[in-house]
């Protein structure tokens, strides 16, 4: 997932930066010097165009052409832009008018010159699939060169921070239409790129005629609104699902077999299947990167050519390799579109991520108290850093926008906030710096979108984006406990509140130990109301002794018997060991639930303690009381399934974060 | 909204029902267990 840049095009002499694009006046048609076709200078600060019929290098000087020799064939791309390609930058109308192709020791893009109307001109790099728009700014006196933009350092342009990126040594291959400055093949220049917040780009390149500084916006392809796009060969007028693909097709230096290239110059290497050297496509040589060391091939699950439709888009499978760190290896499959460049579908263990390039790069906060860890903000997310470590590749087949090395390090960080996962990745060898985003995808969607005929495996374990299931249920539950819990409370209060707690009977019996003693016969009382709940108070001055007594409620009216129950009272206390203890109360309460309206008396039976010779006990009975086990119970079976939901997606979380360092549950060496 | 706990409300709001009702008419969970143990050893008796 190496990022690649643009190239800022040092200017023809005649180009000062300060004197904004030159008289339109004097644009015009001229005769090919050498096939006498017609060359046309659309922009008025165009020096240099290649002849559309001879390939000629066409320089305009004040009132004529000069040919100053041809220009080779530029090789064959899948880009969708083509001169006369027009588009939309910041409400601004731009045409393309020509372009240059240029490469450097990873990689090559084009930069299409385009004419943004009112006699402003710019430029459009297209790499990876994305596009960075620009336009040449007067850097100060003081710019910093050398070493100073180095990758990962800090600038500031218009008082405006920027990061460098990478910085890169590069060479013009070719060119086609007409262009600011004469440009033939092979001129070389150093080009750092830089990155600012919210999409913003500049470019800084150093060469034999100074310092150039161009400055602009990141864009994707559906932001630059493009028509009149060239026609793809292999994708344009085919439904989501092609029923060709085109490829052109290479022959491997090493063994001669045939190597097809599905996203020609887009991609910069190819692995030949045949004896899987490493094959340099960027340029027309076709050099060897690496000889093939005799590995054992791996079949990838999706298999190389195959199409599908991802988030809306159709990607062609264009390349795989397999990765590993210290600890692991997973596998990387490189997509293609022609209109949305790259993708990678990243898997590992039966799990499966969509990992696109930024064109922002996220805000780091490194952790500065004891426990706290760096974490990542993007797009107002908080991404929590996971893991970081040295990872490099081991094995690759088909082809790939940068030129592929087994073996080749690069430095990961990943951060997570499940379902997303942001990655930066540096590049020792390179002083290259990317960042890219991450979405789980379910491995059934992946399933369908590329129609595999075997299923893929269920997922192991669990990732380190794969979202928490149980954690949406929790997040949608954290709101709706409280609520019903609050719902239970008022309700409770209430009841309470409007309960009448009527006193309607007060009877005091004599027991009398030794006797016989008689069931006693409450005076009859009245309930009125609804069904109710009635409270009975028992009390009994008893001490170091007891006291059993047995009641039995019963209607008037019907002489039924409609509730009954036995309650001991007791009461002990002493002093012992230097303490003294109490257990048990003198007086006890019991209610009888859903009594219904009518007349009531209460039959009173006892029996105490040897001990005791005669104690008078009180019954008291209270109407239209509210207990409180109902709301204990509902309480409890309101809080049983957020708590098991709580707990489970803890679990999830614990058992995410076990195999990181920056662990928020702890880790076993914290114990140490 | 996605409803993610489609089991779980609908039980939520028979619990908040089911109180409402149980204090608006003195039912009693416990006791109603409790009386069900006494009534099926205890058949009610005429007290003259």
């Amino acid at each position: 997932m190496l990022s690649r840049g643009v190239l800022s095009i040092s200017a023809h002499d005649s180009w000062d930066a300060n004197e904004p694009w030159g008289n339109p006046e004097v644009n015009g048609k001229y005769d090919c010097p050498n096939c006498s076709g017609p060359v046309t200078f659309q922009s008025s600060i165009a020096v240099f165009a290649v002849c559309p019929h001879c390939r000629s290098m066409v320089v305009r000087h004040d009132v004529n052409v000069e040919a100053i020799g041809k220009m080779a064939q530029l090789p064959p791309d899948l880009s969708p832009l083509q001169i006369g390609t027009r588009g939309l930058f910041e409400k601004r109308d731009f045409t393309i008018l020509g372009r240059i192709r240029v490469v450097y020791d990873e990689g090559s893009w084009n930069e299409w010159y385009a004419c943004f109307g009112d006699n402003n001109f710019g430029w459009v790099a297209e790499a990876q699939g994305f596009f960075m728009v620009s336009f040449e700014y007067a850097p100060a006196a003081d710019f910093p060169k050398g070493a100073a933009m180095a990758s990962g350092a800090s600038v500031k342009i218009a008082g405006e921070p920027f990061l460098v990126m990478d910085r890169r040594e590069t060479t013009i291959l070719g060119a086609e239409g007409e262009l600011p400055f004469s440009a033939p093949a092979g001129r070389t220049a150093t080009s750092v790129d830089l990155m600012g917040a919210n999409h913003r780009f500049a470019c800084a390149e150093f060469s034999s005629e100074g310092t150039r500084l161009f400055v602009g916006n990141y864009a994707r392809f559906d932001d630059l609104q493009f028509t009149n796009l060239r026609k793809v060969p292999g994708w344009d007028d085919e439904a989501m699902e092609p029923a060709h693909h085109e490829t052109s097709t290479l022959q491997c230096p090493k063994c001669g077999g045939a190597v097809a290239l599905r996203a020609a110059g887009f991609t910069m290497s190819a692995a030949c299947d045949s004896c899987g050297s490493f094959i340099d496509t960027a340029t027309p040589e076709l050099k060897l990167i690496r000889r093939a060391h005799g590995q054992q091939r791996i079949q990838p699950v999706l298999p190389l050519g195959r199409r599908g439709v991802l988030f809306g888009v159709n990607y062609e499978v264009i390349g795989f390799q397999c990765v590993k760190d210290e600890y692991v290896s997973w596998t990387e499959y490189l997509l293609f579109n022609p209109w949305q460049g790259f993708a990678w579908l990243v898997t590992y263990n039966g799990h499966w991520s969509f990992v696109r390039r930024l064109l922002d790069t996220p805000t780091v906060s490194e952790g500065i108290f004891h426990r706290s860890v760096a974490h990542a903000k993007f797009k107002g997310d908080s991404y929590r850093i996971f893991a970081t470590g040295t990872v490099q590749t081991n094995y690759v087949a088909g082809e790939f926008y940068w030129k592929i090395g087994v073996g080749m390090p690069a430095h990961v960080t990943d951060f997570v906030h499940p379902p997303h996962i942001l990655s930066r990745e540096a590049y020792p060898q390179s002083g290259e710096q990317t960042w890219s985003h991450g979405e789980y995808v379910d491995h059934e969607l992946v399933e369908q979108a590329f129609g595999l005929e075997q299923p893929l495996n269920d997922p192991v374990g669990i990732y380190l984006n794969q979202p928490n299931p149980h954690a949406e249920k929790a997040r949608q539950l954290k709101w709706i406990t409280p609520l019903l819990v609050a719902i239970l409370v008022a309700i409770q209060l209430i009841s309470v509140n409007r309960a009448a707690r009527q006193q309607v009977l007060d009877f005091t019996y004599n027991y009398q130990a030794g006797v016989t003693n008689p069931a006693a016969v409450t005076p009859p009382f009245e309930i009125t109301g609804g069904n109710q709940t009635l409270e009975i108070r028992l009390h009994a001055p008893v001490d170091n002794n007891w006291l059993e007594v047995g009641l039995d409620l019963v209607n008037a009216e019907t002489q039924q018997a409609v509730a009954s129950l036995e309650q001991g009272i007791e009461y002990y206390h002493g002093y012992e060991g230097g303490e003294s203890w109490s257990e048990g109360r003198q007086t006890r309460r019991r209610l009888i639930p859903a009594v219904k309206p009518g007349k009531y008396y209460f039959t009173v039976e006892a029996s105490g303690d040897p001990m005791i010779t005669q104690m008078p006990f009180t019954l008291t009975v209270v109407r239209d009381v509210v207990g409180w086990s109902n709301f204990f119970i509902a309480f409890a079976l309101v809080l049983i399934y957020p708590i098991y939901c709580g707990w489970r997606a803890s679990m999830f979380e614990r058992q995410r974060w076990m195999d990181s360092d920056y662990s928020p549950y702890g880790s076993s060496s914290d114990d140490d | 909204m996605k409803i993610r706990n489609p089991i779980y409300l609908p039980f939520a709001v028979v619990i908040v029902i089911f109180l409402a009702l149980a204090n608006h008419n003195g039912w009693s969970l416990v006791q109603a267990l409790a009386s069900r143990t006494w009534q099926n050893s205890n058949p009610s008796t005429q007290h003259k």
